[in-house]
This record gives C-alpha cells, sequence and structure tokens, in this order.
C-alpha cells in the first residue's frame, strides 16, 4: 500500500537512500547536499516511485531538487 | 589449531541480526528504502566482513545495482568495493585488479555492429582471454537481458554464442540476468533511459544486485555449504510433533514446496539432517507414517533427536558427516536456537525458518552458500558414497586385517591425467578439501587450466571405487617441475576416501607418474600449515619418517619417487 505524502514521510526516503539527515520540518534542497549527487538522485526516483506507488516522468526527475519540490510533484501526480 | 578466537555472544548478535534482515533481503519484491536502511555494520557484531574487491567492466549504468548490493553481499559475509570501468563499448582496457572481475553489459548496443551473434560472443572471449593477462580470479559475464523493441534486434541466439564461446575458459561464468529480466517481464525496462544512463528498471537493478551479493558473488571465491541441519516443528511442517501428533501436524501448501526445494538440494549435493528437541520413535513415526512429505527419512543422512542442546547435536551431525561446522547451515522457526547454537559454535551458518514454508523455501533458493554453478557427479554421489561408509564400518570387524579388508571391499583406485571438464573437478578438490590437503594451494580454476597445460606441470586425479559404492574423482595430486626436481605442492585426498589406508598408494603411485612424464629424479613435498589439515601434515610425517614438520606455517620435506608397497587394490591407468 502506498505511503502516506507528506514531508516527513519524503524525508524518510531522502534520509535512508542519501545516508544523511533530512529535516521534517524545513525544506532541504539538493544544492548544497553534497550526498545529493545526480546517481543518488536517480535513486531517490526509484526510492519515491516504489513507496509512494506513483510514475516520475522524465521531465519531472530534473524537476525535483528540494523536499517541498518532491512534495508537490508527487501530490500531483497522485491527483492526477 | 589456526581457528580465529570465538566471540560467542558477538555471533549470537550476528544470527539474531541476519534473521531480522530476513524478511528485506529474501523479500518477494524488493523495496529499495528497505535496503538501504539495513546498515552492513550491523553485521559486524563477531568480526569484520571480509574484504571483497570488484572490478565493473561496463558499457552502462552499474550504479544502481552497486548501491544495493552491500546488504546482500554483508549478509553473505563479504564487504564489497566496487570501483567501475568508464562506459566503454570497446572493453579496451581490461586490467583487473580486484578479486573478481564482472563484465556488465547492454548488449543492445551492439546491435548492427556484429554480422552475426556469434561474431560479437567471439569478439566478448578474446577480451575475456585478454583480461586473463596478470589476472587468473574468476570472471563473471551477464548475459543478455533481452527488454524488446529495437535494441534487441540481430541479436536473438546471443546468449546461446555466448555460453559456447565461453565456455572453454576457466573461472568465466556466464551470469543469467536474462531469467532475472524475463521474470519481471514488462517490469523489466524502465523507458526513461535517457534519464537513468541504463534501460534497466530499478526491478532489475535491485534483484540482479541479490543474485550478485547472495549467489553469484560468494559462490565466486567462497567453498560450497555442505550441509543442511533443518529443525523439524514449524520449520518443516506446521505444528508441534509432541503435541499434535503424527497426523496432526499440517503440511501446509508452502511446507511441501518448503520440502521438495530441500529434496532438490539434496540432489544437488547437499546432505540434509535433522536436529530437533523431540522423541527419536516419534519423529521415525512421523516420518515413516506421513506419505504426503515429499522428505523422507532415506533423504536424511544424519539425524540429532535429542532434548539435549542443539549445538551439540549439529557438531556430532558434522563430525557423523566429516565435514567441518562451518559448513553447515541451521535451519530453525526459533531465534533463540539459532542464537544458542552460534553462541557455542560461531562458524555454523543460520537461517530463522518463516511460518509460511515458501518463505523458507524462496530464502533457500537464493541463500548465500547453497548455489553451485555446476553439480559434478561427485554431487551427486555424495550422499549414497555416506551411507555405503557406513556398510564398510560394519564390514570392518576386529578379525579382519587390514589387507582382509580391503580385499573384502574389491577396491578399484583409477588414476587419470585431467584435461577440459575433468579440471573443474581438480579446483573443486583444491578449494573444499580441509582435513587432507597438504599445499593448501586452493588453487583458482584458471591457474588449474594453466598448469595443466604446461610442459613443467601436471596433475593426476584418481577415482574410487568399491563394491559398496562409487565414490568419483577423491583425490588430486599437482606438481611441477623446478630443476630436476619435482615439487608436490598440492595433494588433496576427500575426506570420502580416508581411512581405508589407501593415501601412501594414492599419492606414491600419482607422484611416480608425474616424475616420469615430467622428467624429474627428486621429489619434494611443499606442505602448509591450515587451520584443520592436521590428517595430511601427520601423513607426510609418518610418510618421509620425519619425526616433526618443522615450521609455523610451512615448509618442504624432500623425497625420492618410489612405487608404493603392494596392496589388494585395482589399479587402473585412464589414459
Amino acid at each position: 500500500m502506498a505511503k502516506e505524502l507528506d514531508r516527513a514521510a519524503v524525508a524518510e526516503v531522502l534520509e535512508a537512500v542519501l545516508g544523511v539527515a533530512v529535516s521534517r520540518t524545513e525544506d532541504t534542497r539538493r544544492q548544497g547536499l553534497a550526498a545529493w549527487d545526480s546517481v543518488k538522485h536517480i535513486e531517490v526516483v526509484f526510492a519515491l516511485e516504489d513507496t509512494f506507488e506513483v510514475e516520475i516522468s522524465e521531465a519531472v526527475v530534473a524537476t525535483l531538487d528540494s523536499v517541498d519540490a518532491i512534495v508537490r510533484a508527487l501530490g500531483g501526480l497522485r491527483a492526477a | 589449531m589456526n581457528e580465529p578466537p570465538a566471540l560467542p555472544a558477538s555471533a549470537a548478535e550476528r544470527s539474531l541480526r541476519r534473521a531480522e534482515w530476513q524478511p528485506v533481503v529474501f523479500a518477494e519484491r524488493l523495496r529499495r528504502v528497505e535496503l538501504a536502511r539495513l546498515r552492513p555494520s550491523d553485521l559486524e557484531a563477531s568480526g569484520p566482513l571480509e574484504a571483497l574487491s570488484i572490478k565493473v567492466f561496463r558499457n552502462h549504468a552499474f550504479e544502481y545495482v552497486a548501491s544495493a548490493l552491500g546488504p546482500f553481499l554483508a549478509f553473505a559475509g563479504f564487504s564489497p568495493t566496487v570501483t567501475l570501468s568508464d562506459y566503454d563499448d570497446a572493453l579496451s582496457d581490461v586490467t583487473v585488479g580486484a578479486r573478481v572481475a564482472l563484465v556488465w553489459l547492454d548488449f543492445s548496443r551492439y546491435a548492427g555492429r556484429f554480422e552475426r551473434p556469434e561474431a560479437l560472443a567471439a569478439w566478448l572471449a578474446s577480451r575475456v582471454t585478454a583480461m586473463r593477462q596478470g589476472f587468473d580470479g574468476p570472471v563473471l559475464v551477464a548475459d543478455h537481458a533481452p527488454l524488446g523493441g529495437d535494441g534487441d534486434a540481430g541479436l536473438a541466439g546471443l546468449n546461446a554464442a555466448l555460453e559456447t564461446a565461453l565456455a572453454g575458459l576457466a573461472g568465466v561464468h556466464l551470469l543469467p540476468v536474462s531469467a532475472l529480466a524475463e521474470a519481471l517481464g514488462p517490469g523489466a525496462a524502465d523507458p526513461r533511459s535517457k534519464a537513468l544512463g541504463s534501460r534497466w528498471s530499478d526491478r532489475l537493478n535491485l534483484e540482479s544486485a541479490r543474485h550478485l551479493g547472495l549467489r553469484w558473488l560468494p559462490a565466486s571465491v567462497a567453498p560450497r555449504l555442505k550441509a543442511l541441519a533443518l529443525d523439524l516443528d514449524h520449520t518443516l511442517y506446521a505444528g508441534v510433533l509432541g503435541e499434535d501428533g503424527v497426523q496432526g501436524v499440517a503440511l501446509t501448501e508452502g511446507h511441501r514446496r518448503l520440502q521438495e526445494t530441500l529434496v532438490a538440494l539434496r540432489a544437488r549435493g547437499l546432505f540434509l539432517a535433522v536436529v530437533s528437541r523431540n522423541e527419536r520413535a516419534d519423529v521415525d513415526a512421523l516420518f515413516a507414517a506421513r506419505d504426503d512429505f515429499a522428505l523422507k527419512a532415506e533423504h536424511i543422512s544424519a539425524w540429532g533427536v535429542s532434548w539435549g542442546a542443539k549445538s551439540e547435536a549439529i557438531a556430532a551431525i558434522a563430525a557423523q558427516l566429516r565435514i567441518g561446522v562451518d559448513a553447515v547451515l541451521f535451519v530453525d522457526d526459533n531465534p533463540g536456537e539459532l542464537a544458542a547454537v552460534s553462541a557455542a559454535l560461531p562458524t555454523v551458518k543460520t537461517l530463522h525458518a518463516a511460518p509460511e514454508g515458501a518463505l523458507t523455501a524462496r530464502a533457500l533458493g537464493l541463500a548465500p552458500g547453497l548455489f553451485a554453478w555446476r553439480v559434478s557427479r561427485e554431487d551427486q554421489l555424495r550422499a549414497a558414497d555416506l551411507a555405503a561408509s557406513e556398510a564398510r564400518r560394519a564390514l570392518e570387524t576386529p578379525e579382519l586385517d587390514r589387507e582382509a579388508y580391503l580385499a573384502s571391499l574389491g577396491v578399484k583406485l583409477t588414476f587419470a591425467v585431467p584435461q577440459g571438464e575433468a579440471l573443474a573437478r581438480v579446483h573443486e578438490l583444491s578449494n573444499k578439501t580441509n582435513q587432507f590437503n597438504l599445499g593448501m594451494a586452493r588453487l583458482s580454476a584458471a591457474e588449474v587450466s594453466h598448469r595443466a597445460g604446461s610442459a613443467e606441470a601436471g596433475f593426476v586425479t584418481v577415482s574410487l571405487e568399491d563394491r559398496l559404492s562409487d565414490s568419483g574423482v577423491i583425490a588430486v595430486v599437482g606438481a611441477r617441475r623446478e630443476g630436476e626436481t619435482l615439487v608436490v605442492d598440492e595433494v588433496c585426498i576427500s575426506c570420502r576416501a580416508m581411512g581405508r589406508d589407501l593415501e601412501d598408494l594414492i599419492v606414491g603411485e600419482s607422484v611416480a607418474h608425474l616424475a616420469t612424464r615430467l622428467g624429474a629424479a627428486g621429489v619434494r613435498y611443499r606442505w602448509r600449515r591450515g587451520p584443520r589439515n592436521g590428517p595430511a601434515l601427520h601423513w607426510l610425517a609418518r610418510y618421509e619418517a620425519v619425526e616433526a614438520l618443522d615450521g609455523d606455517d610451512g615448509g618442504e620435506v624432500p623425497s625420492t619417487p618410489r612405487r608404493p608397497r603392494p596392496m589388494p587394490v585395482e589399479i587402473i591407468w585412464s589414459m
């Protein structure tokens, strides 16, 4: 079953894949986080798809540059 | 002797952690987030994981496989260091510099560049052969995983061509990634290849990581396990024999599949043993009465049914099977039993049995140490040979002297110079024999192949048969000429052949042949001290009338080529 979508849930996914602490209350941006490199970004996409049961298009992959951006994008995909 | 010091409490902790990991690593559908949450360092409670360096030659992304590999390899006892080549279709630089080489190609990138699949396979075989310059470790080659679409045009038949082209290369294994892709169906491909750098879906990445980490890589660098020690209640069936009775315990569909899996593993050369807290009479009645069980009493090579500690039962079973406890996988539904056995016998491997037998069956299909690249004739003969040894012991009465005993057995030894496929058994004996292993050379498949083809070196293998059983190839003697001297640096005799005083005959006949063939006048036996090779060292000291073998690690003992004293044994040379 798909996990409930909120910032904490997205942060949990990022934390597991990136291996670093991610805030549950404040936005975390890809820029400035060394662990969130281009390879890990794809792994984050895989993990988000698996956890929230969505399919993320190639065009959207590049826009997922922060926790808030991910929450917004996934919310849109789920609503669609 | 040189066993590492045991850390019982830590070994128990590791066993429990492994049980906690099982639902993730053996899951029907793997989840990247769950895998990422597993910390390999959690399995280092009883000592560091064994380092394993892997060089990956690739033309598409391997990073998504590599990032999931750690937990699977940690479960198998390894800590990987993965080095990636550049993206290179030409495989121009094949320098390995690691313990294992892995060739990971998206073959669709070659579509249209070769006239026929056979030409592509031959080219790849030539690059693997080039890799062999200065590298004699295992080479694993992923096969072609057809994902549909234009990319696979012209590649039909490629995997058969790869199998043929790589078959003659020692220590090279073709990985059936295509089977993983086929099982996933349309879910194996990811259409976003431009963003991902690969056509593979993450499900295929994760399945590949699982098979590499639990099966293919461990099978490349570590010996296979030899026995499964199985609990009964709640493991092989649902229920408790002592409470539910012979007809009351339930063979669920999952447990039926588990029992069939065990029978299949036995056919692939693994001993099955029962370790249970029950009354032996009840257990005998259970197996006699339950016709629906796929697992029969005759499939069990050793029984450890008592109310005592299971660790003691496992130690006794290992002794009966003539194997080390480190070659045993203990399967039990009770984590407390797993921990207690690990505390007492830290090198025993453990597997937590799930209440649903089907989950245990899947775990056994993936568990490290059970997979083998090939099933040899000797694997298939093993269980019957052990049963024959019991009958052999019964023949050995005090009234019968040793020669009369051997004569009564009708022992036949067949000596041969191994070539081609027979070299796989030489590699196996070199790497699996622990007790009668004089040189502890642990030769790689490539080294075996190289030495067999050399004019300065060679092997003799020995097969054993008597009126009770055919044991297959039970010994190898390897030597090379150094000047005028034959240096015998590999003498391995399977424990299945020990106890019949055949060692002098096996070694003496083989060495005499090698000395003549390689033109050597003198002989030196090279020995090394290993954790359990006391029987081989004791034999050498007696054979050469040396009081004691000096040296902590190893040394050499001079000798002369000599035929052994006649014995009532039929000797055949198969040339």
